[in-house]
């Protein structure tokens, strides 16, 4: 289901949505129908159909249906792995993906920069008993088909940039930082599902400068029991990272 | 809240009950706070163990005293670091 109405109102919740977290979700719906590098808007919201399917599937719920043009199996098999078999990811399976019909490893990444915010908006619906918020209708347009300039292997699989690397025109990504959080390099290849996450990241949790600090409280949690909640989150999806 | 995060991420029934057990002890902001931090993580293990980011020289080398004792190097993500 999809809609043209404003977005996330929260007009009929109980809780007071603070604006910082509003504001960050209407913006992701904008990201997530307007046409990206390698994928169309409306190929960007079936991913995020397809990740509502995936998290129903999990979870034994209706199936929601699909999104508004078809994806390619390779790209439906992804999502579906990311979301229900993440422990079950490996460097085989990633490389079978990139090389899939439809796939590569640019539209591999701009995939996962799409699914996880999409995730990321409507795992805090559901961590808050909340409806989700209904998919946006996509922008009409073309990918632009544009790869980054310095990408080359820092050790993880997708090629990334380094902070040292970074064009003019994507300087904005590690917001000045002389070292790039590997979180955010790991999607460098598409420069926008960085600017996605840097975006949520602050609005969901801190900025990349609160980070660095851990004296100051900005929440209405402490530090630590930020930190544990987060690393708890990471070992229930058995992350090693 | 640590119960909260296991009822969110494993889906369970009592997530609901959980939740309101932070809301009673810690009000609505840090239940809106604490929502968001599961939220954000869910989304950052997906990238990390999706793309196969490794762990650190520096990382690796100070938390090995720990890991296998809080069963950490029997996640199978851990291959991400070591193949």
């Amino acid at each position: 289901m999809t809609t043209t109405a404003a977005p996330f109102t929260y007009a009929d919740s109980a809780w007071s949505i603070p604006d910082r977290i509003r504001e960050a979700h209407i913006r992701s719906w904008d990201r997530l129908a307007t046409p990206g590098e390698w994928w169309s808007g409306a190929e960007r919201v079936s991913i995020a159909a397809e990740s509502r399917r995936a998290s129903a599937l999990v979870d034994g719920l209706p199936d929601p249906g699909p999104g508004p043009t078809e994806l390619p199996e390779a790209a439906v098999f992804a999502v579906h792995k990311l979301i229900g078999d993440l422990p079950g990811v490996t460097l085989e399976w990633y490389e079978e993906t990139i090389n899939a019909e439809g796939m590569s490893d640019a539209r591999y990444i701009e995939l996962m920069g799409v699914l996880v915010h999409v995730w990321s908006v409507d795992e805090f619906h559901r961590a808050l008993g909340l409806e989700l918020e209904p998919l946006p209708d996509p922008n009409p347009g073309e990918p632009t088909r544009r790869r980054p300039e310095g990408l080359a292997d820092h050790g993880s699989w997708p090629s990334t940039i380094a902070a040292e690397d970074v064009a003019e025109s994507e300087a904005d990504i590690y917001a000045g930082m002389s070292r790039a959080p590997n979180v955010l390099a790991a999607l460098s290849l598409h420069p926008d599902s960085v600017r996605w996450l840097n975006d949520l990241f602050e609005a969901h949790y801190l900025s990349w400068e609160d980070m660095g600090d851990m004296d100051t409280r900005v929440r209405a949690l402490t530090r630590p029991q930020l930190e544990l909640m987060a690393s708890r989150v990471s070992a229930l999806n058995e992350c090693f990272y | 809240m640590l119960r909260y995060c296991d009822a969110a991420v494993r889906r369970s029934a009592d997530l609901e009950a959980r939740r309101n057990a932070v809301l009673n002890e810690l009000g609505e902001a840090a239940t809106i706070d604490a929502a968001a931090t599961i939220a954000n993580y869910q989304r950052m293990v997906r990238i990390a163990d999706g793309t196969g980011i490794p762990l650190d020289a520096f990382t690796m080398k100070s938390s090995e005293p720990w890991r296998d004792r809080l069963g950490i190097n029997s996640f199978r993500s851990r291959g991400n670091t070591f193949s």
